[in-house]
């Protein structure tokens, strides 16, 4: 029996064989079989505690190496060792000096650098040099020796760890080392292929500047610096992922932004301990304050002067080298529906697109809800014409309304995404061919009503008005729906109150998400926006100092009136003037 | 010893007390089958008495500007008797909040969900206060500013609307009730509406507030509050004259009356989306202040953990309180009033004035 219950090792002890043991009063047999089972639970205890600790010190690219040698050819099989003998890692012999009595490698990684930094820098220099007064010993002398006056380089630096000397090969800088010296120099050779800036695809402008970021983290700081050039503009290099050691770069007004914000961004990227960083997205998952709520409470842009804006009301901004998108924190709900076109069209029609987003925004979480509850719970308050011709549609098709919606509102989501994915002619294809059969098609074969059709294309085309708030308004729309379904308008109600206790419980990095909606001074530029002149104070709540952003100013309304009165006055100096200023 | 140490500003903590009224005069419509077209009389005869209730509820704010109701029972009373009077005020705060969900219930299931038990209504009405309710007293008054202009708005919309209606007849003829039945609608307009204020003093401790600005911010609410609830019950006299009394819900009907060519009808909507939210921030306050008193007579510093189990308590007590709408109704006219006086003027004016005598506060704040 034993021997029976060693054959389940996974579900422990059968209780048949427990009940026989028993029974027969086979104790010593039974205590056996228990210890067993619970020698098996622990040892499995003990492994799983094992695999925990073996998980919490991986690898990680960051320690340092020993120390290097005079040898040069111990250095080198180091390095070979540890960069795992790619083929892709070059070792370039060297020969040089007057009678070429010093002997030296190059090392770098094939792809990673710029051929002509390599030649004009490093290579021709060192053929050419003859030293003119006696010739250093070989040691910290020859380095320095070479670094200052020989390499032609942007940045040349001397490093005396092998485990720097990889991490600067792996990062496209070329390292030279001597024969004889236990230093060796790092010298600045990055230089690879990358796209360069172009128009961003994500977010299209008819008026505003037409650059995106690009990938290289260095083009983007510098996109960002044009726009600001203030000596206040902080940037702070991080290096996050074990593996994949990913430039990380906060920007931000030292004396704009909030001290506080800044040290929680800090200490959030410092807590972060992760394989590697693909994407802004992992960064943002990684320190963004409701990672369970529909909202996103950590903001991204892929323009520079929507991240200057950002900037310059007092945020921290988060590059990341290898995506062209710039997360910024904090965040608030307001900001989904501002974008930058609303500041560089003139205010009035600036504010009525404002208000059409938030109309569009409540229409796509609200607007198949609202159907729902209005056709199954209260007709009444429908107009009779209207609701003869709804009653008309429903007559003939099979399911209830929450299916049919449901049903819409999923085929429209497949729709999108494959739209999305798909390459873009034959993308446009489907959607067509897809619109064409959801639209007309199941109208006429009767499986669902025309009013559903409208219902549901009247909110895929409203959510596109706001696409920052869309996954969350994709996911409250279904929940919206279910509460119509069962308890109509009161569930719609409650619903919405509850998003608002939700949306008013959020916080991100310490200021309240919903800030901007308030009655308060940040009504200037939240339903309608006012006049650049009249919004002379940043935000509430995010820049810390440095309030005040301009003095406030009423431009001349109506400068040619005060011109002619100015010109009755001066009659005989102002033409002069204008005269010599042509 | 602060519980909920969330702070509101003394704004917010106005706008609350406006939001409360509002809610309460929305659905005081039982003053109408007692006083018919002259309830505009009773509910302006029942602001200005409640001046003096206001300006109590005020002395006792800047008396104790640190400490909440029952802190001040403990001081003023002692240990003991200060715990047998939080005790009854617990009852009473528990009371007035399921009788507020069960109006909540009962609208909605007369208006416009039939056919739903009313738990299904009720338990979702809790749980989404609930949610405000974990953030403390911050989130619970947070929205009263944007509550109080939809009210408003949707009171000054609906007067326009229905200017075509009002008939200034409809008043006729004014004092034609017995003098008794003017005193008791007095007396429900100041003891639903203003009176439950009280509940207000166990909030100011965690207003950021002057002595002086608590008097004026009670003031203000009571001026915005009491401006609404006047110009509900005129507008409704106005438009249904003295057949006020054959609805249940007057406003209601009031609203339904909107006709202006097609388009603009049926506007009633408007009335029971304001209905509910208002409602439901009185539930929330109620509910709120319910939790924080169980949480002092318990001792318990964690008060979320009594949220959803004082919910609970209150739905089952709402469902159970009333057998049917009417006797509710009714109650609201005759015992209710009774019943809710000792706690909103009595034990406050008592504990004013023991306080004044045992010189209380003054000796603390030396």
């Amino acid at each position: 029996m034993i021997a029976n219950a060693r054959f389940f090792p996974f579900s422990g002890i059968v209780p048949n064989d427990l009940v026989m043991l028993i029974k027969n009063n086979s104790w010593k047999e039974l205590s056996i079989l228990l210890l067993g089972f619970l020698f098996r639970k622990l040892s499995f205890l003990g492994n799983q505690y094992a695999l925990y600790r073996k998980t919490t010190g991986p690898y990680d690219d960051r320690t340092k190496g020993p120390g290097m040698e005079k040898e040069l050819t111990k250095n080198l099989a180091y390095l070979k060792d540890n960069l795992s003998d790619s083929c892709d890692l070059k070792v370039h012999p060297l020969e040089f000096g007057p009678k070429n009595q010093w002997s030296g490698a190059m090392v770098f990684i094939e792809g990673m650098i710029d051929n002509g930094k390599i030649t004009d820098g490093i290579l021709r220099p060192l053929k050419d040099w003859r030293p003119e007064s006696k010739m250093p010993a070989a040691g910290d002398g020859l380095i320095n020796e070479l670094a200052k006056k020989v390499i032609c380089a942007g940045s040349v630096k001397p490093v005396a760890s092998l485990g720097d000397i990889i991490l600067e090969c792996l990062s496209g800088n070329t390292a030279v080392l001597v024969d004889g010296c236990a230093t060796g120099l790092i010298i600045g050779t990055k230089g690879w292929e990358k796209r360069s800036v172009s128009e961003p695809q994500s977010e299209t402008v008819i008026r505003g500047p037409r650059e995106g970021f690009t990938e290289n983290i260095c083009n983007n700081t510098a996109l960002i610096r044009r726009k600001i050039r203030s000596g206040r503009l902080h940037v702070e290099n991080l290096i996050v992922g074990r593996r994949s050691q990913t430039d990380v770069r906060l920007m931000y007004l030292e004396d704009v932004a909030s001290h506080e914000v800044v040290a929680e961004v800090k200490k959030r990227l410092g807590r972060l301990d992760v394989d590697a960083i693909l994407e802004s997205g992992y960064i943002e998952e990684y320190i963004e304050d409701a990672p369970f709520s529909p909202f996103s409470t950590v903001g991204y842009s892929e323009k520079p002067d929507v991240i200057a804006a950002q900037i310059l009301e007092g945020r921290v901004a988060i590059l990341v080298d290898g995506t062209p998108f710039v997360l910024t924190a904090p965040m608030l709900f307001i900001e989904s529906f501002q974008t930058t076109e609303d500041y560089y069209t003139r205010p009035l029609y600036a504010s009525l697109v404002r208000m059409l987003r938030f109309v569009g925004y409540l229409i796509s979480i609200f607007a198949p809800a609202l159907y729902i509850a209005l056709t199954s719970f209260h007709q009444e308050f429908i107009p009779t014409t209207l609701l003869f011709s709804i009653a008309n549609a429903r007559e003939g098709t099979p399911f209830p309304v929450l299916l049919e919606s449901m049903g819409m509102v999923f085929a429209f989501e497949i729709l999108r995404e494959a739209g999305i994915r798909l390459p873009r002619p034959v993308g446009q294809a489907i959607s067509i061919v897809g619109a064409l059969i959801m639209g007309d098609a199941a109208v006429s074969a009767g499986l669902v009503g025309a009013p559903v059709v409208i219902t549901v294309a009247i909110t895929a085309v409203a959510s596109f008005l706001v696409p920052a708030q869309n996954d969350a308004a994709s996911v409250l729309r279904v929940v919206m729906m279910v509460l119509a379904s069962f308890t109509g308008w009161y569930g719609i109600s409650m619903g919405a109150l509850a998003v608002l206790m939700h949306l008013g419980s959020l916080n991100s990095f310490g200021v309240p998400y919903f800030n901007g909606l308030a009655w308060t001074r940040d009504q200037e530029d939240t339903i309608v926006r006012m006049p650049l002149w009249f919004m002379i104070r940043r935000p509430q709540g995010i820049p810390e100092n440095n309030t005040v952003r301009g003095r406030f100013f009423i431009p001349v309304f109506r400068p040619h009136e005060v011109l002619d009165e100015d010109s009755e006055d001066e009659q005989e100096e102002g033409p002069k003037e204008r005269g010599a200023g042509a | 010893m602060r519980i909920d140490k969330s702070r509101i500003s003394g704004l917010q903590f106005m706008f609350a007390m406006t939001c409360f009224i509002q809610a309460s005069t929305l659905l005081s419509t039982f003053i109408a089958s007692v006083t018919f077209q002259d309830s505009w009389l009773a509910a302006l005869s029942g602001s200005l008495v409640c001046l003096p209730l206001i300006w109590l509820y005020r002395s006792l704010m800047v008396m104790f500007p640190h400490q909440n109701l029952l802190e001040i029972f403990d001081e003023v009373y002692g240990p003991v008797l200060g715990k047998v009077v939080s005790a009854g005020y617990c009852w009473f705060f528990i009371t007035l909040g399921s009788i507020n969900l069960t109006d909540l219930g009962d609208f909605v299931k007369l208006t416009i969900m039939e056919e739903t038990p009313n738990v299904v209504l009720l338990i979702m009405c809790i749980l989404v206060a609930a949610m405000a309710l974990r953030r403390g007293v911050s989130l619970v008054v947070r929205y009263s500013d944007f509550f109080v202009t939809v009210a408003f708005s949707v009171l000054v919309i609906s007067i326009i609307l229905l200017l075509n209606q009002i008939k200034l007849e409809n008043f006729l003829p004014v004092f034609d009730q017995p003098i008794g039945k003017y005193i008791q609608g007095t007396h429900i307009i100041a003891a639903i509406p203003y009176g439950e204020l009280v509940v207000f003093l166990m909030i100011h401790p965690n207003a950021k507030m002057s002595r002086r600005d608590s008097g004026r911010y009670l003031l203000w609410a009571f001026f915005l509050g009491g401006f609404t609830m006047l110009f509900t019950v005129l507008r409704d006299v106005a438009v249904l004259g003295n057949t006020l009394d054959m609805f249940t819900m007057p406003p209601l009907v009031t609203l339904r009356l909107v006709n202006l060519g097609m388009a603009l009808s049926r506007m009633e909507i408007l009335f029971v989306i304001v209905l509910i939210i208002l409602l439901f921030f009185k539930i929330m306050v109620l509910y709120y202040v319910s939790v924080m008193t169980v949480a002092h007579l318990l001792k318990i510093k964690k008060y979320r953990h009594l949220i959803l189990s004082v919910g609970a308590f209150m739905i089952t007590y709402g469902l159970t309180l009333y057998p049917c709408p009417v006797k509710h109704a009714a109650s609201a006219q005759e015992t209710t009033p009774f019943i809710w006086s000792p706690f909103e003027i009595l034990i406050p004016l008592l504990t004013f004035i023991v306080a004044k005598i045992k010189k209380l506060p003054a000796g603390k704040e030396m």
